[in-house]
């Protein structure tokens, strides 16, 4: 069945059909629900819209009824749209593709040059074959087809950061076709989990920056970036709405993380996305004209260019002025929160492939695929699943399997024989907010994963109570050092001596007349005072539950 | 269908021919603009299976090559006399190579591309993943026709334009 997905977050448009109530301002976001799928079943769309082709019109999604449903919204509820993306990932290899020169993010310009990657006479190019390895990486992770043969093809075309003319690229013969990534929506977007496909990732090299001086005549290279290694994936056209796409790059940039194959940052470029996007009425076969867009720095601009393209689409047909939908190549303009056009017509670019010379076969071998898949680390989906067996809740299993290192402090504290939701709860809770206080990464804590276990473990005992917990906690994550050592070097047992606490509750309460006064006529919110007067004569260290328990029969008992 | 591609060498211009391709790329969406390229009136064929052969046809068939087209594509800027002079020696050029339609492909097995003297290399060509310095970047530097330290100084061209 197709999936419905107009989201619409409309501001006033003068483009709007005739009635005037339409040009109030609406800020009702309509919402219709995506397909929900269970795992066990999951296709990617491709494969359902071959199989959708034998049935009827497609069901349509009930929306609920909302006060002003306006024209554009109820239009876009017969519309599809359909989105591909390419993206581009950096590799985080130490040298460039086809050269030796070391490449770091912020150098000096021009200072990580040779002749091979300046295009200077002579030179000729040599593959790093760190970049054989991190392709069929990402592939087998992204459960492509691999080519055994492959091969590099020069992409010609003229621009002032191409120092050779050409890009050495791959055409027809890619390293890798025909995969998936599956993924799960967060839960404030409905949740859901997706599969889309992968039509092919190939191996290319970037070309160096460009920079446009506001004045002039002239603009200004940088070619550090020159020949470092880029993998292009392509996606199926499945996506169907922004937060799908945005989610699908999040999926990319985890996985290649998790690959340490790149550092996939959206700012620093190290992960570029140009997304395709398209609608048709609903039950048609062919696709619409589809509209490139650009510019796109961060997840959430990608959300948020896809919808108002699809609303700036479907505002076209509404009005009868779908011709007007070319293919073009569009710019996301972040602060007025708009695309628009780059330049008026785009032809096909004749980029003149013909197969590299210079560069021989890529030849894999079974052997050499099946050890890099054996080094591969447990991925984001698989670690989600088993995340969702041991009970853990949706919200738990994103949060815990988004950031490989958290994973891994997450299992290794498990694997001490730590409660899973317990550890689960502390890392969600005391130990993120350390790190976002600190701005640190889970890495660079003093804490160990044995050690939160034993923390967890004596909480769990009785030995200490939750709250010294609390404070333990933070002396290991700020100094390192063990639970054990800490909680006899401030003496920090939970006092659980029945006659202890009883002989502190006695003292309290014989020092405080005139808070017993008030308690026993009426405010017996003073419980709380009382507790807390035994909690600093006993340092802390008083049980709470029993403390509790013998305050109460001791302030109601004396009539 | 055959393209000819110039291209440009520091003291000479090499020409060099793309045969059609019986390959066909991605379908459906073809979302990527650069692959919807290929002649669609190619066979569609995948390679994995393909008994694919290049067509028979005889070049001198094709069509004149569009002189002009080919300089603009290369940037090479020539007289008219030149677009008058060059077009019948590209032709001969490629009626050259059309002698290679002749050969006799049946027993030969199909290859993704032609042999070259990278192939010819001992052992893999590849290399380590280990980062070395060029000793003379300054002569790099040097070199440059137009330096606005610490940039490269380029015209402005805002498009991608072909």
């Amino acid at each position: 069945m197709a999936s419905t997905l107009f989201r619409n977050v409309i501001q006033a448009q003068p483009l709007f059909l005739n009635s005037s109530a339409l040009l109030r301002k609406m800020n009702g976001v309509l919402y219709c629900t995506m397909k929900s799928t269970s795992h066990s079943h999951t296709q990617t769309a491709t494969e359902e819209r071959q199989q959708q082709q034998q049935q009827k019109s497609p069901q349509k999604i009930k929306v609920p009824p909302q006060k002003q449903m306006n024209e554009v919204s109820r239009i876009g509820a017969d519309y599809e749209a359909v989105i591909g993306i390419e993206t581009h990932v950096q590799l985080s290899t130490l040298t460039k593709a086809f050269c030796s020169c070391p490449y770091s993010y912020g150098a000096q310009p021009n200072t990580c040059i040779c002749p091979v990657c300046m295009g200077l006479p002579g030179a000729l190019p040599v593959l790093n074959s760190k970049v054989i390895e991190c392709a069929v990486k990402l592939a087998l992770a992204l459960n492509c087809r691999l080519s055994f043969s492959s091969k590099f093809d020069r992409k010609q075309y003229f621009y002032p950061d191409l120092p050779k003319g050409y890009q050495i690229s791959q055409f027809d013969i890619p390293i890798a076709t025909g995969g998936s990534i599956d993924l799960d929506l967060p839960l404030e977007f409905g949740g859901g989990h997706r599969r889309f496909g992968i039509t092919r990732i190939h191996m290319e090299e970037d070309a160096g920056k460009l920079m446009h001086s506001g004045n002039g005549s002239y603009s200004q290279v940088d070619l550090n970036r020159a020949g470092v290694p880029l993998l292009e994936i392509v996606s199926e056209p499945d996506m169907r709405t922004g937060i799908e796409a945005s989610e699908y790059a999040a999926e990319l940039q985890r996985v290649v993380r998790y690959l340490g194959v790149s550092n996939g940052n959206m700012q620093e470029g190290s992960l570029r996305c140009d997304v395709n996007v398209s609608i048709r009425p609903i039950g048609q076969p062919e696709f619409g004209t589809k509209v490139e867009i650009k510019n796109l720095n961060s997840f959430s601009s990608i959300n948020r260019a896809i919808d108002f393209e699809i609303s700036r689409q479907v505002n076209l047909h509404s009005q009868g002025q779908q011709d007007s939908i070319v293919q073009e190549t569009r710019l996301w303009e972040e602060g007025a929160q708009k695309t628009v056009t780059m330049r008026k017509k785009e032809g096909l670019a004749d980029y003149r492939y013909f197969p590299e010379p210079d560069l021989p076969e890529v030849v894999l071998t079974k052997d050499y695929v099946d050890s890099v898949g054996k080094s591969l680390p447990e991925l984001p989906e698989a670690k989600r699943r088993r995340y969702e067996e041991m009970g853990l809740s949706m919200q738990d299993v994103l949060f815990l399997a988004n950031d490989i290192a958290v994973a891994d402090f997450f299992d290794a504290t498990i694997q001490k024989g730590a409660d899973v939701k317990l550890a689960a709860n502390w890392i969600m809770g005391d130990i993120a907010a350390y790190l976002k206080n600190e701005k640190l990464s889970i890495i660079d804590i003093k804490l160990v994963p044995h050690e939160l276990a034993e923390l967890i473990a004596s909480i769990k005992s009785g030995t200490i109570s939750g709250k010294i917990g609390k404070e333990i906690l933070f002396e290991l994550l700020a100094k390192g050092g063990t639970v054990k050592g800490l909680i006899e070097e401030k003496d920090l047992v939970q006092i659980t001596d029945l006659g202890d606490i009883e002989k502190m509750v006695d003292k309290v309460i014989a020092e405080n007349p005139k808070q017993l006064e008030q308690y026993r006529s009426g405010k017996t919110k003073l419980q709380g005072y009382f507790a807390g007067q035994v909690m600093k004569a006993s340092k802390g260290k008083a049980n709470p539950g029993i403390l509790n328990k013998l305050l109460v029969e001791k302030l109601n008992a004396k009539v | 269908m055959v393209t000819g591609g110039l291209l440009l060498g520091r003291s000479f211009p090499l020409l060099l021919i793309h045969s059609n391709k019986t390959v066909k790329l991605t379908h459906g969406y073809g979302h990527c603009a650069s692959y919807s390229f290929l002649d669609e009136s190619d066979s569609p064929c995948r390679r994995q299976n393909s008994a694919a052969r290049f067509s028979a046809k005889t070049l001198t068939n094709e069509e004149a090559p569009d002189v002009r087209r080919l300089a603009q594509t290369a940037r090479i800027s020539l007289t008219e006399q030149e677009v008058e002079d060059f077009g019948p020696k590209i032709q001969q050029v490629i009626e050259w190579f059309g002698q290679l339609q002749g050969v006799d492909l049946n027993q030969v097995d199909l290859g993704i591309r032609a042999a070259t003297a990278a192939d010819a290399e001992e052992g893999v060509n590849l290399r380590d993943d280990v980062p070395v310095t060029f000793p003379k970047m300054d002569a790099i530097i040097e070199g440059l026709p137009s330096y606005d330290e610490p940039y490269v100084r380029v015209p402005k061209v805002l498009h991608k334009e072909d």
